[in-house]
């Protein structure tokens, strides 16, 4: 077997155990679109006032971005337990190389994100979304899903490669996530914070993926937004990517 | 082998031996010494005091301008708010720690000794109250530091604190009743993370209810966890203090009743 | 004056629409070691939470020293010590620390608890371990401190609740030799169990039961005659030849789980058997004498394989 053959029917497993826990499944889905609702509820009017906006147009995308991450938390847990579990040893027993283990794991949680990706944007449409764009805009919407969700699942792979316990990979995922959330232009816009901190937030991944993604949505600056977002991802597959194969390997 | 027959005389077979008060919060006393000593003081500084100061400067920081552009002193509006979110965080670990004592067989061994019937439910709130307590000086300290005052004077601050550890009580009641018909506590106390999010947001906590869409009004002025956190800002601000306070005495009185009716129900069948 | 039996009457007990317990019926003697012996599944662990007050009945009647389970339940807690299935103490606690605590919640003083902690500590085989959190206990500790935890003030009746399963064979047997103490001490005492082996060494009587009905009862002595003693296992080929070859000469061949098995043996059957298969030109890979099973027991007193091997197997233990 080949590499792209050995990948394809690794992320073929990787997405059927995903979807066949339904806890997984409700969780990685439900949680991000009750935060959604719920945050529309309480804050959804002060900011319309506040910021000539509406809110669902900056506040889906996050969402959107939210789940992606906090999905990674799912892939930690999944390569950790498969580690722990020996089917990585199954694998590299059966020949199987390394290359594939780690892509499959990837692309199978890549493709998962876009769906889940999907399925929210769907949900957000009954709240008031939309994509006033056009359909390549729409594409590219999806395209900067992925380009984000590229940084998480890294990261929970060098996670899961290097923690002692479930618990820890969790925790070392779950901070960031909420961390980066909190303090995104997501939930209020970015004059809203204390001046010393929104350097910060201007510079969170979240908040330039986040703007790229109402760019190509409800219309707005896209070009630098994609690109700053492009360039973290950049940076983070230099620093990830050789942690996770060294770890791993 | 002296195993049973030791120096020690058998204590008194009498039906009354498990009966009164004295039996009640003694037995109960050193239950909650023994729920404390299980607590790890690692999990309890992280959970009762790195994460409330977390939460109250980071939702100051995230919408205390927003906020203050509606009219509202978030300093002083948001302590409350973290106070009622901690209560319902003590809430979920008792729980958890029922589950917990169900799955390992602890609470059908309690169930059999003859102590007395309520010392386990006694030993169980002393623990949580204990921890509700530590929390809301958390809070409340963390606040003072971002501007929160007591402003009603020393009484209404107690008031505000017996309020708050009532309302954990009452909210832990029902939480126990979930704890108890399970055996998983990661998966009750993951569930409940989730449940309790719609009642505290869906509240007067991080905004006034004036600021909700005019449809859900309503529901947000007179849901139980409004009407709790209202008397703990007024007991905070002072003014008007009894009308607010006797609504979510009853409020607490009546969800008090039904939480313990379940989780007696609850209680009487865990094995 | 009871000294402390066991007396258990029409028993009914349901959870649901499944019946756990069916008209069961039992006596302990005062002083009386009994073992309630059956599968998983069979109804052991609600028996025992009934008597222990731990779940109401739902018809018959059941009485621990006297004291009804149904009108005198503190009565009840006050005569019996429970050692549940699962060794319930507190993990990060010590040894020491859980049987004090123990001895305090049942009103000894501080002193008497830390007295009684220290000499069930050494009776049990814990001494050097009783400042150690439990969580670093071997499987039979832990279930020696829960047995020791459950002795800290004396009971008359002692009820265990499996007390060996999941234990190796060493831990397992210093559980033995525990339970023969105090069956020595002349407490009363009613364990369950799935292993005849337990059953057959520890009780003076044993209660079979499966499906929540009682199904034979009898001194160990008793049943093992109605089961006929020892079984006969032959492992040869072929499977056929040697069931028709030893049916011709002996009573009780059967065939099952790939082995052909020659129930009521003894050292003359295997002489036998050894002389048939020598005649008939069979040479066997195998041929050894052994304890029936559990299910070779339940097939031969009830004529049905036991409960095992019906999906249901999960003992209820809760609602």
């Amino acid at each position: 077997m080949n590499t792209i053959t050995e990948t394809g029917l690794l992320a073929g497993r990787t997405l059927r155990r995903f979807a066949k826990s339904p806890q997984l499944v409700a969780d990685s889905v439900l949680f991000p679109l009750i935060l959604l609702f719920l945050m529309l509820l309480v804050f959804g009017e002060l900011v319309d006032q506040a910021a000539h906006g509406r809110y669902i147009d900056r506040l889906a995308p996050v969402i959107v971005l939210f789940s992606a991450a906090y999905g990674a938390v799912g892939t930690g847990l999944g390569f950790f337990t498969d580690l722990r579990g020996g089917i990585v040893d199954r694998f590299r027993a059966m020949n199987i190389s390394r290359v594939s283990v780690l892509a499959g794991r990837i692309t199978g949680d890549l493709v998962r994100a876009v769906l889940v990706a999907v399925v929210t944007t769907a949900v957000a449409y009954l709240a008031g979304f939309r994509f006033t764009q056009g359909p390549l805009a729409a594409l590219g919407f999806f395209a900067v899903v992925a380009l984000f969700a590229w940084i998480f699942l890294w990261l929970a792979v060098v996670v899961a490669t290097s923690a002692s316990s479930e618990q820890a990979v969790s925790g070392a995922l779950n901070t960031p996530v909420t961390l980066l959330l909190f303090l995104s232009s997501g939930f209020v816009p970015v004059e809203q914070f204390p001046g010393w901190l929104q350097p910060v937030v201007r510079a969170n991944p979240l908040s330039l993926a986040g703007d790229a993604l109402v760019g190509l949505s409800s219309g707005g600056p896209v070009l630098l937004p994609v690109l700053f977002t492009a360039a973290w991802a950049v940076a983070a597959t230099a620093i990830l990517v050789p942690l996770a194969v060294r770890r791993f390997g | 082998m002296t195993a049973s027959t030791g120096t020690v005389p058998a204590t008194g077979a009498a039906p009354s031996s498990e009966a009164g008060l004295a039996n009640l919060f003694g037995q109960g006393l050193l239950l909650a010494g023994r729920n404390i000593r299980l607590t790890s003081a690692a999990d309890t500084v992280s959970t009762m005091v790195v994460f409330p100061v977390i939460f109250v400067f980071g939702f100051l920081a995230l919408f205390g301008n927003l906020l203050r552009t509606h009219g509202v002193d978030y300093a002083q509006f948001l302590p409350p708010a973290i106070v009622v979110q901690w209560m319902f965080s003590v809430a979920i670990g008792a729980a958890f720690a029922f589950a917990a004592d169900r799955r390992s067989g602890m609470l059908a061994r309690y169930r059999s000794l003859a102590i007395s019937r309520g010392a386990v439910v006694v030993g169980r709130m002393a623990a949580d109250s204990l921890r509700a307590l530590l929390a809301i000086a958390v809070i409340v300290a963390t606040g003072y530091v971002a501007g929160f005052r007591f402003q009603a004077g020393p009484l209404a601050a107690l008031g505000f604190v017996a309020l708050a550890v009532a309302f954990a009580l009452a909210v832990s009641a029902g939480t126990s009743a979930l704890g108890l018909v399970s055996r998983d506590p990661e998966t009750v106390s993951a569930t409940l993370h989730v449940l309790y999010l719609p009642p505290l947001m869906v509240s007067s906590a991080f905004v006034p209810a004036d600021a909700f869409p005019a449809w859900i009004e309503p529901f947000v002025r007179h849901q139980p966890v409004t009407a709790v956190l209202d008397a703990l800002r007024a007991l905070a601000e002072g003014g008007p203090t009894a009308g607010p306070v006797l609504k979510a005495v009853v409020w607490l009185a009546g969800l008090l009743a039904v939480f313990s009716i379940a989780a007696v129900q609850a209680f009487r069948r865990a094995t | 004056m009871h000294g402390g039996g066991v007396e258990v009457e029409g028993l009914r007990k349901v959870f649901g629409k499944k019946t756990a317990l069916e008209e069961v019926s039992f006596t302990v003697e005062p002083g009386a070691v009994v073992g309630l012996l059956g599968p998983n599944g069979a109804g052991k662990t609600t028996a025992v939470n009934c008597l222990s007050t731990l779940l109401p009945l739902d018809g018959g009647r059941a009485s621990v020293a006297g004291h009804d389970v149904t009108r005198d339940p503190a009565g009840v807690r006050a005569s019996l010590a429970l050692t549940g299935q699962f060794a319930a103490v507190d993990d990060v606690l010590t040894g020491r620390q859980n049987l004090v605590l123990f001895g305090r919640l049942l009103k000894l003083d501080r002193p008497a608890a830390a007295a009684r902690a220290e000499e069930l500590l050494t009776a049990f085989g814990l001494g050097a371990a009783a400042d150690q959190p439990v969580k670093s206990y071997s499987g039979g500790m832990r279930r020696r401190l829960d047995l020791a935890a459950s002795l800290v003030v004396k009971r008359p009746v002692v009820v265990l609740d499996e007390p060996t399963t999941g234990l190796d064979p060493a831990g397992r047997q210093e559980m033995w030799d525990v339970v023969a103490g105090l069956r020595e001490e002349g407490v009363t005492l009613l364990l369950t169990t799935q292993y005849l082996e337990e059953a057959d060494r520890l009780a003076d009587r044993i209660v079979l039961i499966d499906h929540g009905r009682v199904v034979a009862e009898g001194t160990p002595g008793e049943l093992k005659k109605r089961v006929g003693g020892q079984v006969c296992e032959v492992v040869a080929e072929p499977r056929e030849q040697v069931l028709r070859t030893l049916r011709e000469r002996l009573e009780g061949v059967e065939e099952s789980g790939g082995t052909v098995t020659v129930r009521g043996a003894d050292s003359d059957t295997l002489a036998e058997v050894v002389a048939a298969l020598r005649e008939a030109g069979i040479e066997a890979d195998d041929i050894r004498l052994r304890r029936p099973t559990l299910d070779e027991v339940f097939f031969a007193l009830t004529g049905h394989r036991s409960g095992q091997r019906r999906g249901e197997e999960r003992e209820e233990v809760g609602s």
